[in-house]
């Protein structure tokens, strides 16, 4: 109790000292930054928080740990916040995490509630965060003892398990998600190893040595992509800019809000719960909560999508409480929960917080900063919301050409951060253009920066845990079934196509003779009756062994470990057979414990003695015990219903259903596999599986040179390089050599297509309603912002992006980043848009000034070196030159 | 927070200028090839 007690205080302590740091006004300003990019960036078309997230990044170096993750926070929590607002107004989301929002937003907008919606979106939002917040806020005090029995080992299987997790689930292509981080694994080896001082992959260049730096890697995966498509696609979201009196029904808005909390606290957990889930994206989010709120509430298929506040609350609570969510396993384990997590994760690593078991001992207050941070930034963003609606929605019709030139310079700026030389500068190019390739070719990219973010850590583990363990780590409990978990995820997809393959065909069950009373039935019914038993029988091992251990216990143990099974399994078994009507007797009642005990007393015997240790094959073993135990369990048991002639038909049709049930099973996998193995034809070819050859090409030649390393400095690599090589090279065959077949959606592709069934199916009959559901898809569809350009001016654009980027940079080699800019946006807005010349000139000058300002006034970045600078050093008094 | 204003003002009046000496060329090309260039697919 005592302990308990001293637990308490020492939390609540550091979630106090962690409230006043972040009260400091300074802290609070950069927070309050935060959440002001975090709205403006949610709504401002083309970049989303990730991308701001990002960019951010590098000008937190010099903070300390508090301020960064407010700031870095701030704006992470409240882009879910701003995006409803083109949402409802305009009908298309500000980003991906809203996009369930649209559904009844903008009917609602249209019916003249746009305020209403609003609100309640502002509200929901709120709410969500605050129980995202809150989550996490209970979840350390839980995790904190688990934390305490994990070392390195447990570590290494949880950075593997979340890497393998994301890599499938974060997009519809399996094998190229498992490429993809295998490749950022591979590109986070490059430099020194540690180990042996082997050079890997530096290339002979003195950039490298130190290995590739995150930030210009972060920018070039995931801003330059999303700028480069805002230029090719050239449109804003929205081109209408009458927005009406949003401020009408705002009190009606929270009204609902209050009036549905119990839907809010619903969705804020599907929310929190999926977003702690390594790999789900935020698109899934809110697609999962409108579903659920569509089934769940009453008369929902009457009324939503036509404008029922229900689902925009439903889902705005959704993506909210999210980021909370996330935050956990980020935070405990060092495994992202998202893509958004992953860059703050590498936020951990530049300001020297190593994830894991410290988060929540020696740094908790840090982790209550964060907590904190998330609640107030939510609470910042509403209330900016509710303040700047008007101001905000204008931002959503910005042309491209305005915001492109300001964000591109902060994008420069951002990169050179990293190491302060030309090499940061040019792996951004190299990486935005990679980056925009693997975003055209659908390639997902939030796995290989999981990849470069976990790649040494894994690394640094596994060493660890080999010097420490030998080989006996992979015997640990934990790892054990993490690692059981990792493959199972890696091997479902195979198993769901291979299903897929068998989808429309329905094997004949009629063929096979039932089974009669013979031996055959009654050994079968003995193990379906212990396979029930095992479980109960284990777990009520585990629960005498645990009570064993402290001061509960009571002699003798073998009376204990009856009554516990009782107690335990006893339940479990009568409710399975009440429940399948095998029978009704009540008898049965007092027939199972006597069954139960029977089977326990065998524990007496040494043999069958279960000895649990932290180790999976003692666990297996215990285990394997249990269901010889149940088999003595399952024999008491069918004799006794053999007496009834009943229960004794019962029996026999339960275990011919069961038989027939695997066998239709095992069908369906043989038929699926046997299509799958088959189902090739000569190849086809398309342009994207040039990217695959070359990505192929490259890890090849990776390989290769990594054979001459070290031992200790190649193993990693090459299990990875050659894991990398077998998927990609089965995801080209798939791509060349299967029938063209509708894929298997994502995640988030079902999740929208239930949510679309459902809707559909209520208004179908009604053929007005059919332009309205074809518009609803239009409006689903905001993965592809590029699709509608063909693709000979999507080229060209894109060729002139990066055009552009190199263009800058020698100019900016010459005459430095400030004087550049200037030229630029003259430039840029002139000749892509034909800007009004008195917009040009005050737009240029405001970014130059602001940029001085900020960056050579209050945080004193150094510039990259300019040949101007070295052959008149007097012209160094112009700034960045 | 040390900020030296006066380079501060002195820098922003210069890059000004320097943005308007950038735009004053521009369009002096611009005028010099006949008229600014059409706006892409809008």
């Amino acid at each position: 109790m005592e302990s308990i007690a001293a637990e308490i205080a020492f939390m609540a302590t550091s979630a106090g000292k962690a409230f006043v740091i972040l009260m400091d006004p300074m802290r609070l300003m950069y927070l309050a930054a935060g959440c002001l990019m975090g709205l403006v960036l949610g709504i401002v078309p083309g970049i989303g928080g990730l991308a701001g997230t990002a960019m951010l990044l590098p000008f937190t170096f010099n903070m300390d740990p508090y301020t960064a993750f407010a700031l870095l926070l701030g704006l992470g929590s409240t882009t879910a916040t701003g995006d409803p607002i083109p949402a409802i107004l305009f009908g298309v989301p500000g980003g991906a995490a809203s996009a369930a929002t649209v559904l009844d937003g903008f009917p609602m907008a249209k019916k003249g509630e746009a305020g209403r919606a609003l609100s309640a979106a502002y509200m929901s939002s709120l709410m969500g965060g605050i129980f995202g917040a809150f989550l996490m806020a209970i979840s350390i005090p839980i995790l904190r003892p688990v934390m305490l029995f994990l070392g390195s080992p447990e570590l290494l299987a949880f950075s593997v398990l979340g890497i393998s997790m994301v890599a499938i689930l974060s997009g519809s292509a399996p094998l190229r998600g498992l490429t993809a981080g295998c490749i950022g694994i591979m590109i986070a080896m490059i430099g020194t190893d540690p180990q042996s001082g082997t050079l890997r992959w530096t290339f002979n260049s003195l950039y490298l040595w130190d290995g590739l730096p995150l930030t210009p890697l972060l920018l070039g995966v995931f801003a330059l992509p999303e700028l480069c498509d805002l230029l090719i696609a050239r449109t804003a979201i929205a081109t209408d800019t009458s927005v009406g009196n949003i401020y009408k029904g705002q009190w009606q808005g929270v009204k609902d809000c209050f009036q549905h909390w119990w839907l809010i606290m619903r969705c804020s957990w599907i929310g929190g719960g999926i977003g702690s889930i390594p790999g789900i994206s935020a698109s899934v989010v809110d697609w999962l909560a409108y579903g659920h709120a569509l089934k769940t509430e009453k008369g929902a298929s009457l009324t939503f999508g036509k404008g029922d506040v229900r689902g925009v609350i439903a889902s705005e609570s959704s993506n909210n409480a999210k980021e909370g969510g996330a935050l956990v396993p980020t935070v405990a384990f060092g495994v992202p929960g998202s893509a958004t997590m992953a860059i703050l994760l590498g936020a951990f690593l530049i300001h020297g917080l190593v994830p894991g078991p410290d988060m929540l001992t020696k740094n908790l207050d840090i982790t209550y900063a964060m907590v904190w941070s998330v609640a107030l930034a939510n609470i910042l963003g509403a209330g900016m919301c509710y303040a700047f609606s008007p101001q905000f929605a204008k931002l959503s019709v910005l042309r491209f050409s305005l915001i492109l030139p300001a964000v591109l310079g902060i994008i420069y700026i951002g990169a050179f951060e990293a190491t302060r030389q030309w090499g940061d500068l040019y792996s951004l190019l190299a990486f935005g253009v990679i980056g925009w390739i693997m975003k055209q070719f659908k390639w997902p990219r939030p796995p290989l920066i999981l990849g470069v973010v976990l790649g040494d850590t894994i690394e640094r583990y596994l060493f660890i845990s080999v010097e420490r363990y030998g080989i006996s780590w992979l015997d640990r409990l934990v790892v054990a079934i993490l690692f059981t978990m990792a493959i199972i995820g890696l091997v479902r997809p195979f198993l769901q196509d291979i299903r897929y393959h068998a989808r429309d065909y329905h094997p004949t069950t009629d063929a096979r003779e039932p089974l009669t009373a013979t031996g055959t039935v009654w050994m079968m019914a003995v193990v379906r009756i212990a396979l029930v038993t095992t479980i109960g029988v284990f777990l009520s091992d585990l629960a005498t062994y645990i009570l064993s251990q402290t001061a509960a216990r009571f002699e003798p143990a073998i009376a204990m470990n009856i009554v516990v099974t009782c107690i335990i399994a006893g339940p479990l078994l009568a409710w399975s057979l009440y429940r399948r009507r095998i029978t009704q007797d009540i008898v049965m009642l007092a027939v199972i414990p006597v069954a139960l005990a029977a089977g326990q007393l065998l524990t007496g015997v040494s043999m069958f003695k279960a000895v649990f240790a932290n180790s999976a094959t003692a666990v297996l073993v215990v285990l394997g015990l249990a269901f010889l135990k149940s088999l003595l369990v399952g024999l008491v048991v069918v004799l006794w219903l053999s007496r009834d002639q009943g229960a004794r038909d019962n029996l026999i049709s339960h275990v011919n259903a069961y038989i027939d049930s695997l066998w239709t099973r095992w069908d369906i996998l043989k038929v699926g596999f046997t299509r799958m193995v088959t189902g090739f034809q000569a190849p086809r070819f398309h342009v994207s599986q040039l990217f695959t050859i070359f990505v192929i090409v490259v890890l090849g030649s990776s390989l290769v040179m990594a054979l001459s390393w070290d031992f200790s400095a190649k193993i990693v690599p090459l299990v990875v390089g050659t894991v990398a090589l077998t998927a990609v090279g089965f995801s080209l065959l798939n791509d060349m050599c299967r029938k063209p077949e509708p894929a298997l959606g994502s995640l988030a592709e079902q999740a929208m297509h239930d949510v679309e069934q459902r809707i559909n199916a209520s208004e179908s009959g009604a053929t007005e309603n059919v332009g309205a559901i074809a518009e609803k898809k239009i409006h689903m569809d905001i993965t592809s912002d590029t699709e509608h350009v063909p693709t000979d001016i999507l080229l060209k654009r894109a060729a002139r992006f990066f055009g552009y980027l190199l263009v800058f940079m020698a100019v900016m080699s010459v005459i430095g980043l400030i004087p550049t800019v200037g030229i630029f946006v003259v430039c840029f807005m002139r000749y892509e848009n034909s800007e009004r010349w008195p917009l040009i000139i005050i737009y240029a000058s405001v970014l130059v000034v602001a940029i001085t300002f900020v960056f050579e006034h209050i945080m004193h970045i150094p510039w990259p070196p300019t040949f101007m600078g070295q052959w008149f050093p007097a012209l160094k008094m112009i700034p960045s030159v | 927070m040390q900020i030296d204003f006066v380079q501060f003002l002195t820098q922003a009046a210069g890059l000004v200028a320097w943005v308007c000496a950038a735009a004053a060329l521009y369009a002096a090309v611009e005028k010099a090839l006949g008229g600014p260039a059409p706006t892409g697919g809008q």
